[in-house]
């Protein structure tokens, strides 16, 4: 059950980001890794990976790449996050933090998806999705639209696991 | 060291191997159906949600820039009026071409064969420069197609081909590269997509002379794209006499925030 609740609430985001932002041009935003970073610092490892195979499986379909490139990426970014905030981060409520912990994975996404894209690259599969211009413009402007968009997920995030908990107690 | 014996690294490595495995089953074209029912189903349920979203868009829009609807109107009138009398004279330049290439023998320059396709989807993220189309290989779609706006505006190219829809690479995106050419100076450079921002028309000779304004349209040298389809105007000239050679930022002509009927050419 927790998994078809998650799937469909990553499903509902895309559809959101993709009908809602995506006309009002405000696509660099990567609504999936901040619902992740929701997940590992107010639930748990087991609602991130369900949310970081889910979403990269549908971001690897939209983006109309080798199915694995951004999941891979996700993948490797719920693995460092989830040792550094198990490591370093007190779990308190603390808008501050969050929005280090949002800008600070946003990076580390960008490492992953470089590497992602360099290990399929080198298999000879999928498409090069990193260029120059994804560190000087992409990679900037999903920073600011994270960290802008990270109380809206947050609250989404909430919304779901309401919606979760009402649907065990039936 | 002790984080390999438990049980969140076990589920890592488990996610791992289901994703190296749907990783190996696309590309070796399995997944084609599963990726074609996904995006359909999405594309649909994204683009009833985005028409709302345009229909609150454009009454904001209206309520601010309703006081310059009148004088847009009016210069666009007139651009009407001319175009009109441009393409009156295009059609008449045309007819003689013809006339003149049968005289001389040439072969006759074959009209486009074009294939209507529909949008289902754009990548929300901008990880790529990419749309999804709603046909595909079942309909003759290939790697390397071109694909169209109605007046003959390049947009993007078939990147990927599944059964029943197809992946294009706009040509924003910094992996598309286009032999193009200046259309009143003739000269030759290649089109290379700046991320979804603008093209660049780079490696254009000092000698060659060019100005803003310019269009600037696919010289089918490589036989990537067939010649003459438009890809642009000339917006800025970035030109030192150190360098070998100048660069231009070409304007799109296409739309890029609203692609949704779209051509493939055969």
């Amino acid at each position: 059950m927790k998994i078809f609740i998650w799937i469909l609430a990553v499903f509902s985001l895309l559809v959101l980001q993709n009908g809602v932002l995506a006309p009002l041009h405000l696509m660099p935003a990567n609504l999936i890794l901040v619902l992740m970073i929701m997940a590992l610092l107010f639930d748990g490892i087991q609602t991130a990976l369900i949310i970081c195979l889910s979403g990269g499986i549908m971001l690897d379909f939209l983006a109309g790449a080798n199915l694995g490139q951004v999941t891979l990426a996700l993948l490797f970014t719920a693995l460092i996050s989830f040792t550094l905030f198990e490591l370093f981060i007190s779990r308190e409520p603390n808008w501050m933090l969050v929005a280090v912990c949002v800008a600070g994975v946003t990076g580390l996404f960008a490492v992953g998806f470089a590497l992602s894209n360099w290990l399929f690259g080198s298999l000879g599969i999928g498409l090069d999705l990193i260029s120059k211009s994804f560190w000087t413009n992409q990679f900037p402007l999903s920073l600011i639209f994270n960290l802008i968009f990270a109380y809206p997920v947050a609250k989404y995030f909430s919304l779901t696991q309401f919606v979760y908990a009402k649907s065990i107690r039936h | 060291m002790r984080f390999i014996y438990t049980k969140t690294f076990a589920r890592f490595f488990a996610i791992f191997l289901i994703v190296a495995l749907l990783a190996i089953f696309d590309a070796q074209g399995y997944l084609g159906y599963i990726k074609d029912g996904f995006l359909r189903g999405f594309g649909l349920i994204a683009n009833r949600v985005s028409q709302v979203t345009n229909i609150g868009k454009s009454v904001f829009s209206t309520l601010f820039i309703i006081k310059d609807l009148v004088h847009e109107n009016a210069a666009l009138s007139q651009q009407v009026d001319q175009l009109a009398f441009d393409n009156a004279q295009l059609k008449s330049a045309q007819n003689e071409n013809i006339s003149l290439r049968k005289a001389l023998n040439y072969k006759q320059q074959a009209k486009l064969n074009l294939l209507p396709v529909e949008v289902l989807t754009q990548d929300p993220t901008g990880f790529s420069q990419t749309i999804i189309l709603d046909k595909g290989a079942n309909a003759g779609l290939q790697i390397g197609q071109a694909v169209v706006t109605a007046p003959g505006v390049l947009v993007a190219r078939i990147a990927q081909v599944s059964p029943t829809t197809a992946a294009a690479q706009l040509i924003t995106d910094p992996a598309t590269v286009i032999n193009a050419e200046v259309v009143d100076s003739g000269a030759k450079g290649l089109i290379r997509g700046e991320h979804g921002l603008t093209l660049a028309l780079d490696m254009v000779t000092q000698n060659e002379l060019i100005k803003t304004g310019d269009s600037v349209i696919a010289s089918g040298l490589s036989g990537d794209f067939p010649r003459g389809l438009l890809i642009g105007n000339i917006s800025a000239i970035r030109s030192q006499v150190t360098e070998l050679f100048q660069k231009a930022y070409v304007t799109p002509a296409a739309d890029f925030r609203n692609l949704k009927f779209l051509f493939i050419v055969l």
